[in-house]
Parts: C-alpha cells; structure tokens; sequence
C-alpha cells in the first residue's frame, strides 16, 4: 500500500492496495460504531468537568449532553459516512506495464476529507482500545492473547483488532504529517 | 441664596471581585498520537509549534497540561472543540 500526496490535484491517495486493505478500512466504519462497547462511547463523549465537580455542575452538565453531546454524535457519524462514501468509489488499478496476479486497489481522496478519515480512524482505535483493553497498563500497547477474552471472543478476533489498531494509526501518522499538518505551515 | 451644587456621592463596593479565570486542562490517554495532540493545540489555540510540541510533552510526560485560561464562556467552547477532536479535556475553576 502506497500513500501519496497529490497537492496539486487536492487530493491525496492510497495506492497499491490489496483486497485486505480495503477490507480494514471498511472495517474501521463498523469499528468506529461498535455498540456493544459502552466504554467507548463514554471516552467518545466525555465529561467536559472533573469527577469532583459534577455534582455541583448538574444542570451545566444535561444542558452539555443534551446539545454538545448530540451535535458531536451527528459530527463523529458523518465522518465515518464521509470515509465510507470515498472508500464507494475505489478502483482497480493496474501499473502501465503489468498486470498483477492478485488486482491492486486505488482510492482518491479530496484534501479536505482528511479529517473526517482521521476521525473515522480514532474512534475505530478508541473503541478498539477499550474493547480490546489494548492499554492495560496505561500507556504501551500491549498485546495479551490470553487475558481478558470475553465470552464468544476469539483469539483470531484479538488478533485482528490489534492489526487494525496498528493499521489504522499508520495511516493517521502519515495524515496528521503530511496533510493535516500543511494548513498550519 | 447661594447657589449650591451637589456632589453626588461615589458609591463604591468593596464586596466586588472579579471572577476567577477557568482553566482548560487536556489529559494524557494512551490512544491519540503525540503528533496529532501537538496539530489540535496548535489548531485551536493558535500556538506555534515549538509551544504546541511542550503543551503536548507536558500533556503525555505528567498525565495533563493547562492549555489556556480564561473566561468560562470561552473555556466551554475550546473543551468542546478539543471534544469534537476526540482529545480528552475538561474546564476547571482556577484555584479549584
């Protein structure tokens, strides 16, 4: 898989891409969503006031979720369409010369969808981390086969998340450098 | 009869203080990366990269920074800025 920049055309572009990348970056939608993880939702939306002063803080805070929390719910679900709707128009590609056994997979992107992909991106590794509990210990990804499966989950399943996680925050890496990052040069 | 002018009195209230400021505060958490925390301080506060680089420092280094201090109204409007970024944050009063 192979990101580009594209400046002048406003558009950046995965290339390159096997049947499998796809098939992740589709997945980030159903991730970013997963509603079988109230953890997540709650880091989605979290309280804009320290545990100490919500008491004090009542009717400030049912005014924020009603408003605040509703209009961010509305934002985070429209980047994910934003993602899924890109991702509707991938094409096969092939290189001048060859054409590869297995087909490559080619996305353009316009320069200012780059920041409803990287949400898109973060809630799918935000859920996943609570989920997954990928971060045990606080800080360092950790990957614990073993501990913490929930009923039905499967070791494959785990697996799978973890290479997402890292899926994801590549592509993030190189968003926030090299586009998000150019409109405050 | 003498003209007199009146001297109005200056009412004054020693009761009045001003309203102590509320900070902004950005909490580490282990998902979001330091690259894009520094982008999102950058973004919203308007500071340059090398003071967004140790807001973020501060921020993934002792757990939380103070990103900027003001009046309630406004640290309302940037905690739900740096929400809609998905950054965990929260307002406090200053002095608790």
């Amino acid at each position: 898989m192979r990101l580009t920049l594209l400046k002048e055309q406003e558009l950046w572009q995965l290339s390159d891409m096997e049947e499998v990348h796809v098939e992740l970056l589709r997945q980030a939608a159903d991730d970013a969503s997963m509603t079988d993880c109230p953890e997540g939702r709650q880091r989605l939306f979290p309280s804009p006031v320290p545990q100490d002063q919500r008491l004090r803080e009542g009717e400030f805070l049912e005014d924020w979720n009603e408003y605040v929390t509703g209009e961010l719910d509305t934002q985070f679900a429209e980047d994910v369409g934003t993602l899924l709707a890109d991702l509707d128009g991938v094409e096969i590609h092939h290189t001048a010369d060859e054409e590869p056994i297995d087909p490559r997979y080619l996305v353009k992107v316009p320069l200012d969808h780059a920041g409803a992909w990287f949400s898109s991106l973060n809630q799918a590794r935000l859920m996943l981390d609570l989920k997954y509990a990928l971060h045990p210990d606080g800080e360092h990804l950790q990957l614990q086969l073993d501990a913490g499966l929930d009923e039905g989950e499967t070791l494959h399943e785990r697996l799978a998340a973890y290479m997402r996680y890292e899926f994801f925050a590549l592509i993030q890496e190189w968003l926030v450098r090299q586009v998000m990052a150019a409109d405050q040069e | 009869m003498p003209s007199t002018t009146a001297t109005p009195e200056l009412e004054t209230d020693t009761e009045v203080t001003f309203d102590e400021p509320w900070n902004v505060l950005i909490h580490n958490d282990p998902v979001n990366l330091m690259s894009y925390v520094a982008h999102v301080i950058r973004k919203i506060f308007g500071y340059n990269a090398k003071q967004a680089e140790k807001l973020m420092l501060e921020v993934h280094q002792e757990g939380k920074s103070m990103v900027w201090s003001g009046s309630r109204e406004r640290a309302e409007l940037y905690v739900k800025e740096l929400h809609g970024h998905q950054l965990l944050a929260t307002m406090e009063k200053a002095g608790g």
